[in-house]
Order: C-alpha cells, then sequence, then structure tokens
C-alpha cells in the first residue's frame, strides 16, 4: 500500500510541473503579444517628423520580439525607431542583458550592492572616506523614534518643534527609489509646510510612524541650475563603468523638475531629461516619459542647447575615482548634485534604468565597443546565447 | 604531406590514453558517489566511527553500545544529518547533559530569519532577502566599524589606515599622494593589527610591531612587503592593538581573549543565549577555536568561568596549559556592562534575529570587535551545554 501512495504522489508532482510549465508558456505568450499591442498603438515623441508605416513599425516590433530583444521593443518608441531615416537600433543596448553580464553578477560575491539598498549605509560609508562628500544627515528614525545616540531629539516631533523659521528639512525613506517617500518639510511665518502644501501635518506623521526614515540636511544648488528650476533638486545621473581595471565614464544627464510645486525631479514624477555632451554642455531636445520633446524648459523657458553645467569636469573625476571603493561592481548610477563648491553625491544605484540615458544620449553601444575593444565581442556571445535561452 | 610520429610521441600518446580510461573511471566512481545508497552508507560508517572513538569524560560512566548507537540515528532522522561531535557534547556518558537539549545549525536557520523590525515594507514580500542585504554589515568589517561610529559614541577599535595594494583609501588627505609603505612609517611606534575587510576564523589577520622604520610581522614570519603582496588587491585594515584588561591578561597575555556571546530578539524582547571565552595557546596570535585555541563556558546569571577548558580534538583540562589558571569561578571584569551595550545595540542592527558578538574587554570597558549572524552552534553548545529549551522560551516570550 505504501508503495502504490507513493506512486501516487510522484504522479500528482509530475503534473503540478506540467501545469506549471503550461501557465508559463501562456503567460510569455500574453506578456510578448502585450507588448507588440502597446508599443504599436503608441504615440510618438517626434510630431513634427515623418513616421514608418504601421506594417513596417509591426514588423520590425515583431523581429525584436523574437530575437529576444524584448528591451528594446517595450521602448520603440521612446528611441525614435518608428520614424524615417532617424535613429538606428544598433547603437541600443538591452537594460536587462546590460545589467545581468556586467553589473550584478560580480557584485553579488562581494555584497557591495546592498550598500546602496539602504541609503544610511551608503551615508556611513561615504562619510567615512570623505566628511564633506554627501549631505549631513542629523538623525536615523524608526517608527518615528530616533535610533542615533548623538543626536538631541529623539522623537519626530521634536525635530519639527525646534525648527526655525526659514529653515529646510529633508525627510527620506530608507529604501525609498523613484522618489517615493520624500518629504520636503519648510518653516514659513510660523507656519510648516510639507512637500509645497501637497502634504498635510497628519499624513506625514502617519507615513513617518511606519516605516524607516532619515533626516537630512538641505542643499542649496548653484544659481545656473537652479535657473532651470528653482524648487527642486536637480540632479546629474552620471554612469561609470569598470574597464580593464579603470573606472570609466560613460555616459550622463540631467533630470529637472518642470513645475514651481515639484520638488522631486524624477522622470516618473513627470520631470523633464537631458543629455550631456563631454564638454559639459547640454544637447538640444529634452525628454518625457509619456510626452513630445522639447526644446525649452516649460515653466522656466530656458533654451537647452549648448547652456553649461559648472563643476562637470570635477564631477566625472569624482565617480570615476570614488568608483574605487565598491570593488566588485561593475557599473554604477551615481545622482550628483552641484553646490557652489563643488559635486556632492547623493545616491548610489546598483541597477540603475537604462532607458532614460539611452534615450538622450542616442544610444552608447557604441561607446561601449570603443572602451571595451576586443572584450565586448564576448560579451555580445554570452547575450545571443542567452536571447535564445530565453526564447525557449 | 602526413606527419609520422615518432616513438617517443606513439609512447606518450598510450600513457595519454590510460590517463584517459583512468579519468573515465573516476567519473563513473563519481557518479556512483551522489547515488543515494552510497550516500546512506557512508553516512552508516561515520557513525559507527563515532561510536567507536573514546569518550571526552572517562570519570563518568559510559551508555551501553546500543543505546549509542540509538541516539546517534535519532539525531540523524531529527535533523537529516548524522552528528561528528556526539562524545565532544558528552551525550555518551551518563547523567551528564539531556540529549533533547542539543541542536543541529539546521534547527535554527529557519528562525534566523524572522524579522524583530517587521513594520519594514520588504519583510512582507521577502523576508529571507533582508537578512541577506544587511550581511553584509555583518561581514564586511570596514562598512561596520562605520555604521556603528556614526551611530555611538566610542565603542570599536580605531582605525587608522584603509590600504589597497599600493594605494591609499582612507584617509582622504592621504589619498593618492603617497605609496602604503610611506603611510605606514608615518604612524607612531607601538602594535598593529592588520585585517582583511572580508575574512573568516582568523585566517587573514596579522600582527605589525614597528619600530622606527622597523616592522616586524607575526614575530617575524613575513616582511611587510609580502604581506601586502599576499592580500591580492583585497582592500584591508590597520587598527590599534586592543589592550586587555589585567584580569583577563592572567589567562593568557599574548592574544586577545574575546568572549562570544549569542543573544536573539523577537517580539521586541533582547535576551542573552549563551557565552563562552575563547581563549589562545602557546605560540598563536588569534584565539579562534579552529586555529588551535580553548574554549571556556560562561554562566549568565554570574558573570563567572565554568569548570573545564574544551578543544576541538584534545582532551578537556581545568586549567590553561601555558598559564596555569583556574577556570572555575574566575571572575569576567565588566560582565554587566558588557550585557547592557549589546541589548542597546541589538535593537539598532536591522535585519538579524540572532547575532553572535565578538566582545573584548579593556581596562575602561567592552570594546565590540566584530559580529556574525550564521555563527556555528557547535563550540558553544560544547562549552556551556544544550540551548534547545531556552531557545523555545525566548521564542515566545
Amino acid at each position: 500500500m505504501k508503495i502504490v501512495k507513493k506512486i501516487k504522489r510522484k504522479l500528482r508532482k509530475i503534473k503540478k510541473q506540467y501545469l506549471i510549465k503550461k501557465r508559463k508558456k501562456a503567460l510569455r505568450k500574453k506578456y510578448k503579444e502585450r507588448i507588440i499591442r502597446t508599443s504599436l498603438n503608441e504615440k510618438t515623441l517626434y510630431p513634427d517628423l515623418e513616421r514608418k508605416s504601421k506594417l513596417r513599425r509591426s514588423i520590425e516590433i515583431f523581429c525584436f520580439v523574437i530575437t529576444g530583444k524584448t528591451g528594446i521593443a517595450r521602448n520603440y518608441n521612446m528611441y525614435g525607431l518608428d520614424i524615417k531615416n532617424f535613429h538606428n537600433s544598433d547603437d541600443y543596448i538591452d537594460g536587462k542583458y546590460f545589467h545581468n553580464n556586467t553589473a550584478v553578477r560580480n557584485a553579488k560575491r562581494k555584497k557591495y550592492n546592498y550598500i546602496m539598498a539602504d541609503k544610511f549605509l551608503t551615508y556611513c560609508y561615504l562619510t567615512r572616506i570623505n566628511p564633506d562628500i554627501s549631505p549631513k544627515v542629523y538623525n536615523l528614525l524608526n517608527c518615528g523614534k530616533s535610533i542615533m545616540e548623538k543626536s538631541k531629539y529623539k522623537t519626530a516631533q521634536e525635530i519639527i518643534n525646534s525648527l526655525k523659521n526659514n529653515d529646510k528639512l529633508c525627510f527620506k525613506l530608507a529604501y525609498g527609489s523613484g522618489g517615493t517617500g520624500f518629504f520636503l518639510v519648510e518653516k514659513e511665518n510660523d507656519e510648516i509646510i510639507i512637500n509645497k502644501g501637497k502634504c498635510t501635518l497628519e499624513n506625514f506623521y502617519k507615513n513617518i510612524d511606519k516605516q524607516k526614515y532619515i533626516v537630512q540636511e538641505f542643499i542649496k544648488q548653484h544659481e545656473k541650475i537652479a535657473n532651470l528650476n528653482a524648487s527642486s533638486l536637480n540632479t546629474i545621473r552620471m554612469t561609470t563603468v569598470y574597464v580593464n581595471g579603470k573606472y570609466k565614464y560613460l555616459g550622463s544627464m540631467l533630470r529637472c523638475g518642470i513645475s514651481n510645486t515639484e520638488c522631486v525631479d524624477n522622470a516618473c514624477h513627470g520631470g523633464i531629461f537631458i543629455g550631456i555632451n563631454d564638454d559639459g554642455t547640454l544637447k538640444e531636445d529634452g525628454y518625457f516619459m509619456n510626452a513630445p520633446t522639447s526644446k525649452i524648459h516649460p515653466s522656466s523657458k530656458v533654451v537647452f542647447k549648448d547652456y553649461e553645467i559648472p563643476y562637470f569636469k570635477e564631477a566625472i573625476k569624482m565617480a570615476e575615482h570614488y568608483h574605487n571603493y565598491f570593488p566588485g561592481m561593475t557599473s554604477i548610477g551615481w545622482d550628483i548634485a552641484i553646490t557652489d563648491k563643488g559635486p556632492m553625491i547623493i545616491e548610489l544605484n546598483s541597477g540603475w534604468a537604462t532607458v532614460t540615458v539611452q534615450m538622450c544620449n542616442e544610444g552608447f553601444k557604441k561607446r561601449i565597443i570603443e572602451l571595451y575593444n576586443d572584450k565586448y565581442k564576448n560579451i555580445i556571445k554570452t547575450l545571443k546565447t542567452r536571447a535564445k535561452k530565453n526564447n525557449k | 604531406m602526413k606527419n609520422v610520429l615518432t616513438s617517443e610521441e606513439i609512447e606518450e600518446n598510450k600513457l595519454d590514453n590510460q590517463e584517459l580510461k583512468r579519468k573515465n573511471n573516476n567519473k563513473f566512481i563519481k557518479k556512483l558517489k551522489r547515488t543515494k545508497p552510497a550516500k546512506i552508507l557512508r553516512t552508516m560508517v561515520k557513525i559507527r566511527r563515532v561510536v567507536k572513538s573514546p569518550s571526552f569524560f572517562p570519570e563518568y560512566e559510559r551508555k551501553s553500545k546500543i543505546k549509542r548507537y540509538y541516539e546517534n540515528y535519532k539525531w540523524l532522522f531529527r535533523f537529516k544529518r548524522y552528528n561528528p561531535s556526539y562524545n565532544l557534547f558528552g551525550l555518551d556518558v551518563k547523567g551528564l547533559r539531556d540529549f533533547d537539549d542539543y541542536v543541529d545549525v539546521k534547527y535554527i536557520k529557519k528562525d534566523r530569519l524572522i524579522q524583530h523590525h517587521a513594520n519594514d515594507p520588504l519583510v512582507k514580500h521577502r523576508p529571507e532577502n533582508i537578512t541577506i542585504r544587511y550581511s553584509l554589515l555583518a561581514d564586511n568589517k570596514h562598512v561596520f566599524y562605520a555604521y556603528l561610529d556614526s551611530m555611538n559614541k566610542k565603542l570599536v577599535p580605531e582605525t587608522f589606515l584603509v590600504i589597497q595594494g599600493q594605494k591609499i583609501l582612507t584617509p582622504f588627505e592621504v589619498n593618492n599622494k603617497i605609496t602604503s609603505i610611506e603611510a605606514l612609517k608615518k604612524l607612531n611606534d607601538g602594535k598593529y593589527i592588520c585585517k582583511a575587510t572580508i575574512g573568516a576564523f582568523g585566517d587573514s589577520i596579522s600582527l605589525i610591531e614597528k619600530k622606527g622604520n622597523k616592522f616586524i610581522v607575526n614575530n617575524g614570519e613575513k616582511t611587510i612587503e609580502e604581506l601586502i603582496d599576499s592580500t591580492k588587491g583585497e582592500p584591508f585594515l590597520i587598527q590599534e592593538y586592543i589592550k586587555q584588561h589585567e584580569k583577563i591578561n592572567k589567562l593568557y597575555p599574548n592574544t586577545v581573549n574575546t568572549l562570544r556571546i549569542i543573544s536573539t530578539r523577537w517580539n521586541e524582547n533582547t535576551n542573552i543565549l549563551a557565552a563562552m571565552i575563547r581563549i589562545g595557546t602557546s605560540g598563536k596570535i588569534v584565539d579562534n577555536a579552529s586555529n588551535g585555541g580553548t574554549f571556556v563556558g560562561i554562566d549568565i546569571d554570574k558573570g563567572t568561568l565554568m569548570k573545564y577548558g574544551f578543544y576541538y580534538d584534545f582532551p578537556k583540562e581545568t586549567c590553561h596549559p601555558n598559564t596555569k589558571t583556574i577556570y572555575e569561578n574566575f571572575e569576567i571584569p565588566y560582565w554587566q556592562e558588557s550585557i547592557e551595550l549589546i541589548k542597546q545595540l541589538h535593537p539598532i542592527i536591522f535585519g538579524f534575529a540572532t547575532i553572535g558578538w565578538d566582545i573584548a574587554i579593556t581596562e575602561d570597558g567592552p570594546v565590540i570587535v566584530e559580529i556574525n549572524w550564521n555563527y556555528s552552534v557547535k563550540g558553544i553548545q560544547i562549552a556551556s551545554g544544550g540551548f534547545r529549551k531556552r531557545w523555545e522560551e525566548l521564542k515566545q516570550k
């Protein structure tokens, strides 16, 4: 009887596995169909230029999906591939494969990518190296109570009661990404304003009593960058790559908030992002996530072309130098703010979004080939084999 | 034109063929070894070896052979793993220790991942990933010292330099201007300790003595250049040598003898589970048990040492082999202070339900050397007895 039971159990297992496989296949098929449908029906980012016919677009997207380049098929319109004689699809890299092959695999052994997940850990590690490199953290709050023994104030309420007129403080979620869990607290005429009036005090306390927050100083940015949009802290997203024992600069972009009521510059909060040339001037077009491009900043009316960014060369040097402190990480995305004294590191990202940087720099495959030379061929080989596996 | 083989080459080819055949045979044997019956046979042989080996407690009466076999197989079915340290635990002897009170590492593994900061948004989705994410804090000493320094007053030994090959990582003022040996020469005279940022079991620790422009590494084993070469480009710290309390110097003066205290935190209560002290023996710099040190259990309530000092492969002793100090009722200085320190710090260090603390005791008070999240349960259970019942009590408190 025991043998019969065992056989039955095994049969059940095999049935389950078969069903799971079937379901996965169906899901993958649905996912591919959805990609094709959405990227066909999306509007262009370049309404002034002539678009390809619908049949040609559908064939091209179908080809990308079949060859395993789903990352390019999904962002077909964002990269401007839907327009005649404009951009070449060979210049773009699929972000998933880029990170799988370069960044994450080597880092897992040494675990340095886990520093970047917690904002307080990054602050501790960076200030240990150089105390002036990143903005000061005054306090660390867990569920509204302070953990730091050094600090005077023990709760979030005490911190806010101690504020004077014209003081500013930032509250950030320790694991936050994409601009979530950010609060800017100001005091003007004995009134406390949070996020320029978008959030009430009660809501603010509700959020802070639940999770882990850091209390950081507010940075005054350089005048030239504040001219673009004064209400948000506009940061440069810089990327560096490990090449043959040295860390080298890959590409960068500037991110700005659009309106006076926005405190965050992230692209998913409606921010605008502009590519940067190697000599530190801005490129022609500014991009949005889901809207046509523009050559002028919508609120301040500044023209982007040849607008100079101060301390840009120092920022590149800084990123290349500080990459030395993260051995094993082959690519890092740096968020750098520029003050009157020089550049400052605000955040690090291990799996940074390749889509936005490629959109405004017209792809960086050429640049990677320049940097890696022969080594890049090996990377392409592994990419191809992986694509085949994924298709099966 | 065809290549004609010489006689020597033909012989070489024959040899190659023979080696190939041998390799193929080895492959077959390897496959055989991986099968289930082979594994069961192997464990049976190992258990027989455990039962036949002599007892570590000869003054007590030994259990019968059948009962010892029975208990060993019970352990195998309970934890899915045989128990190599059955005799070391003192389970083979009548009336000394309780069999049900001892655990394997597998028993602890699940409970390690229960979180004490339940409000973290990531806990709901994937609780296991958080301990792994924060394991960097315990594994990487450079990050750990930076974290504790920014939180509290002075609790950790001072680090003077961080060196990677010929480069200097910290302090920032010296950065990139001079080589690492020049920076080492600028330090004051005295003793220093050199640690790799990622390392365990005391493998990567070496002692540096500086007199003028001369360096003595590990009592004359290496030169300073060889030491820098042996790190292979991985960053390492240079720290002050901890001057320990005079009372602990009586146990053994040549190594830093650290306390290993295990604390647990469930339902927002920190408690202390078990503790022991590790003492170095002759000719060693490190006190780790895997490097030949002894370890003695500590009575948690009183703060005094227990009767015996144990080794992994030698019989137990009642006094230290070199200094001849008797262990029983030896009082440990600053015991209450070190427990209070742990109760302060455990809620601050996120992600770990249990932590094994390495604490050194100086004249001014306790200093934290290191923390471990995947500590071994073997040594502490040998020294201070099993803790299964206490573990389950603490979990429900």
